[in-house]
């Protein structure tokens, strides 16, 4: 006597049962030699397809559009002038001296990321709520890779208060500027302002692994930036930029992430071993179904621009799964990935 | 207050880009119009660009010929219907909650994260818009949420200095809003009595002061010298009916039709609207 | 530099909630409270586990992204540690309340908003695994962390162990791991330029503090001497740590 079967379309199994649904996907037992398929129909290691699109806003200074599946983010970068006088205790800076660097972009605050997830981007991301931890958490982890990569360097945000090169006729401005009195300061070449950068994230459509479009974003939306070309104008006391002349923004670097998620053959398993229970997979790239069955996940940011593959971060939580070997080993995916990512951002 | 919530800039308020413009020709052209008066700009319409949603649309609005000039360009989704939360009060009917946002690069100011009454005010309105449209007592007791981001302002990159346009870029940017959100209502698969579409129609003074005033439709603020009053219409094409009106502005009491035919162009272009959103929904269906 | 050898713990600080205690540790002073397990809010509660929520605390002012970050990354490393399966529809708090960070003796300090700070995640997690011991908490396994730079001098590469602010700006790298009590690598935190190769070394010198091997035995004086003194056993402290504790509350037996 066999029991009647119920017949389930697959949407609706994945929605009731999401965890035996993906394990079935990935354990089917058809045929063992053929690797496991997850439910979007990837294999485990791979990678949805990356987009990238520079340059699609108008009022932003520089912006790109990148989709990652369905993923998609909008970033757009605005620089705005931030002068000297409304920074609290500011050390001045003389030109060919190195100053702080890395110190004046993270003392000043003037690289500016924030995500946007809450605009109807998936069913959870409703307006009109605060950011929430997962927002809040991915500005953070952009905002800290940005200064930690070093990829803007504050040479291209200083407005100096005479132009650049101009040594020689100091002399002929200064003899023009008698007036100014700056406790004796007058003829030096100051600092006056300094750019910041605005990096606004908005996701469009949200299917899984945020932070690699949204890095990725960032990274396109900068190599695409170009700030107008600023001065001083002593005589209005205020900066003023050119509308022709503009300058591109050098970015160092071309940090790629790379994300994986655990799926644990045991739902909600056990863990601390230190061997893991069960079986488990480990999904690169995971989308929205996957990344609410994963607890543990991994994000290695990799750069390879100079031929050798230097990783810039490693963030892995939420389990014991990958250990020293599989961290190793992921190395050598995030170099694959960086290079389709290379592929794309051309 | 700074918001903790996000990350903020710097303690001191910064100052958007001064532009000289001393130094450089005036670029702008004399303020023309391109298009004759009664033709509106393309628009590409396009369902289905969030797929976590129930529906979805984004539109834009095709750069006109000034160099400089944006278009407009949104972005829609639509979640539900779903119930509505228990502590909500019963409703017979289905509860419409619209969100407009302008993204913080969108426009030539920076915009903040909070909605600000303008945002606010196109929420209004777009809900009386579509209320009209959605056959609401099919759904007892549900909700729906709309949400719109407007990724791009309609508005001059280069006049640098404030005119006043705001207000007249608020209706270009409601009569978008009508056309997307009826789009991603009818790809989320919520019954309408008709597609609703929004047009925009002005009365503009092109030729100095005492020149007598047209009429258009799909005004762009820069091309105009000046706008007298201008209206945005959520128009129903196969009921001939109007869900929402908006009228802003000054008309010469001298003319009492000018009111009417205001009124009539609006149509017009929201009649243009709907050719569009009915070919799009056409070929989705394909 | 403020950074001390030893680090100093303190358990059952706070009178009135369930468990708590007070860590010292590399110029970081924290406490932690845990309640638990306590009624969730309706919006928190699961079915199968209990909701395991964490709260961090900064010295001054009110916590901003940074902080709900550093929440993220503890609460999915703890909600792992303990057996949230023994008390589903509950919820348990920890709050960590940081009182006393070094500082920086060399560029003038701000209420930096929303930079990674790594060297106070080993004694985030160190203080709120003491916290949950001393609430008797239910868990699998506990946990302890370290922070380890690799700082460039004079073309020399050098592991620093719990590095100083000023190393932390200095390194080329900061690493922060944190390991079960079964060896397996929880948390693994990473920032700067380095390799592959790099990152190895970093996991074997954290392993060595983490997780030494067995508790005191005589070979252990021996093996000190080989290292250098700041090297701290955190395992073995968290265990004499607890065990005076509990032959403090058993004393009149």
């Amino acid at each position: 006597m066999s029991a009647p079967t119920i017949k389930l379309p697959a949407p609706l199994f994945a929605r009731l049962s999401p965890h035996p649904f993906l394990l079935r996907n990935l354990t089917s037992a058809a045929d063992p030699s053929r690797p496991a398929t997850r439910t979007n129909g990837r294999g485990t290691q791979e990678t949805r397809p990356l987009h990238a699109k520079a340059s699609s806003l108008s009022h932003a200074h520089g912006s790109s559009l990148v989709r990652l599946g369905d993923t998609t983010v909008l970033c757009g970068v605005r620089g705005e002038v931030l002068p000297v006088e409304r920074v609290p205790l500011f050390r001045p800076v003389d030109r060919g001296g190195v100053g702080l660097g890395r110190g004046e972009l993270r003392d000043y605050d003037l690289l500016v990321p924030n995500i946007e997830l809450a605009t109807g981007s998936a069913p959870q991301f409703l307006p009109g709520v605060p950011p929430t931890a997962l927002a809040q958490t991915l500005s953070t982890r952009v905002y800290s890779l940005l200064h930690s990569t070093g990829m803007v360097g504050v040479e291209d945000l200083r407005v100096w208060s005479k132009p650049a090169g101009g040594g020689e006729d100091t002399e002929m401005e200064g003899a023009g500027e008698g007036q100014e009195e700056e406790e004796g300061v007058k003829e030096e070449d100051r600092v006056v302002a300094y750019w910041v950068l605005y990096i606004d994230l908005l996701f469009v459509s949200f299917d899984g692994n945020p932070f690699d479009a949204a890095w990725a974003a960032v990274v396109a939306a900068l190599r695409n930036t170009s700030l107008p070309v600023a001065r001083w104008d002593p005589e209005r006391e205020m900066v003023v930029c050119s509308r022709t002349e503009k300058r591109q923004l050098n970015v160092k670097g071309l940090p790629v992430a790379c994300t994986a998620a655990v799926f644990e053959e045991k739902e909600l398993g056990e863990v601390g071993t230190g061997v893991p229970e069960g079986r488990h997979w480990l999904l690169l790239d995971p989308d929205r179904l996957e990344e609410t069955l994963c607890r543990e996940a991994i994000t290695m940011v990799v750069d390879c621009s100079d031929g050798e593959t230097r990783i810039k971060s490693i963030e892995k939580q939420g389990g014991t799964a990958i250990g020293r070997e599989l961290v190793r080993g992921f190395a050598t995916i995030a170099e694959k990935r960086w290079k389709e990512v290379q592929g794309a951002m051309k | 207050m700074a918001d903790r919530r996000r990350i903020n800039g710097p303690a001191g308020a910064t100052i958007p880009p001064v532009f000289d413009d001393v130094s450089t020709p005036k670029l702008k052209s004399p303020k023309t119009r391109s298009r004759p008066p009664n033709t509106t700009r393309k628009m590409y319409l396009k369902t289905g660009v969030t797929p976590s949603a129930s529906g979805s649309a984004y539109l834009e609005i095709e750069t006109s010929a000034t160099p400089g000039v944006s278009g407009l360009k949104l972005s829609c989704s639509v979640h539900g219907p779903r119930s509505l939360p228990r502590s909500a009060p019963f409703s017979p009917h289905i509860v419409l909650s619209t969100h407009v946002k302008y993204a913080p690069f969108a426009t030539k100011q920076r915009r903040g994260y909070l909605r600000d009454p303008s945002e606010r005010d196109l929420g209004i309105h777009l809900e009386a818009a579509l209320r009209g449209a959605i056959i609401a007592d099919r759904w007892p007791k549900s909700g729906v949420d709309i949400i719109i981001s407007i990724v791009e302002g309609d508005q001059d990159r280069e006049t640098s200095l404030l005119q006043g346009d705001e207000v007249w870029d608020m209706m270009n940017a409601l009569g978008g809003c009508i056309t997307v959100a009826a789009a991603a209502l009818a790809d989320a698969g919520i019954d309408c009595v008709d597609t609703v579409a929004g047009g925009v129609a002005a009365l503009v003074q092109d030729a100095g002061e005492d020149s007598i005033p047209t009429v258009v439709v799909d005004p762009i603020p820069s091309e105009h010298e000046k706008i007298l009053a201008a209206c945005c219409i959520a128009y129903l094409p196969t009921r001939d009916e109007v869900t929402n009106l908006w009228f802003r502005g000054d008309l010469p009491t001298s003319d009492i039709d000018l009111y009417t035919s205001l009124v009539e162009k609006g149509i017009q272009a929201s009649k243009n609207a709907n050719r569009v959103l009915v070919g799009c929904l056409a070929e989705t269906i394909e | 530099m403020t950074a001390t050898t030893a680090p100093k713990a303190a358990l059952g600080v706070l009178p009135r909630s369930d468990g708590s205690a007070k860590y010292s540790h590399a110029g970081y002073t924290l406490t932690a409270s845990v309640n638990g397990p306590i009624e969730a809010q309706r919006r928190d509660e699961h079915a199968y586990e209990a909701h395991v929520e964490v709260i961090v605390r900064p010295a001054a002012g009110v916590g901003g992204t940074r902080e709900r970050h550093l929440e993220s990354l503890l609460q999915s490393s703890l909600a792992q540690l303990i057996l949230v399966k023994n008390f589903p529809r509950s919820l348990i708090q920890v709050v960590l309340q940081i009182e006393d960070s070094p500082e920086n003796d060399y560029v003038n300090t701000k209420l930096v908003q929303a930079s990674l700070n790594f060297a106070i995640m080993p004694a985030l997690v160190q203080t709120a695994i003491l916290a949950l011991l001393s609430a008797g908490v239910p868990m699998r396994a506990t946990a302890t962390a370290t922070a380890v730079a690799v700082v460039h001098q004079d073309g020399a590469k050098k592991m620093v162990v719990d590095p100083s602010p000023r190393e932390v700006e200095t390194a080329s790298s900061v690493h922060v791991l944190a390991f079960t009590s079964h060896n397996g690598l929880l948390l693994a935190e990473s920032e700067g330029d380095f390799t592959v190769g790099e990152w190895d070394d970093v996991y074997e010198t954290a392993k060595e503090i983490c997780c030494r091997s067995t508790p005191a035995k005589e070979g252990t004086a021996m093996v000190l001497d080989d290292e250098e003194p700041s090297a701290t056993d955190m395992r073995q402290f968290l265990r004499s740590t607890m065990e005076s504790k509990v032959a403090a509350d058993l004393h009149w037996k």
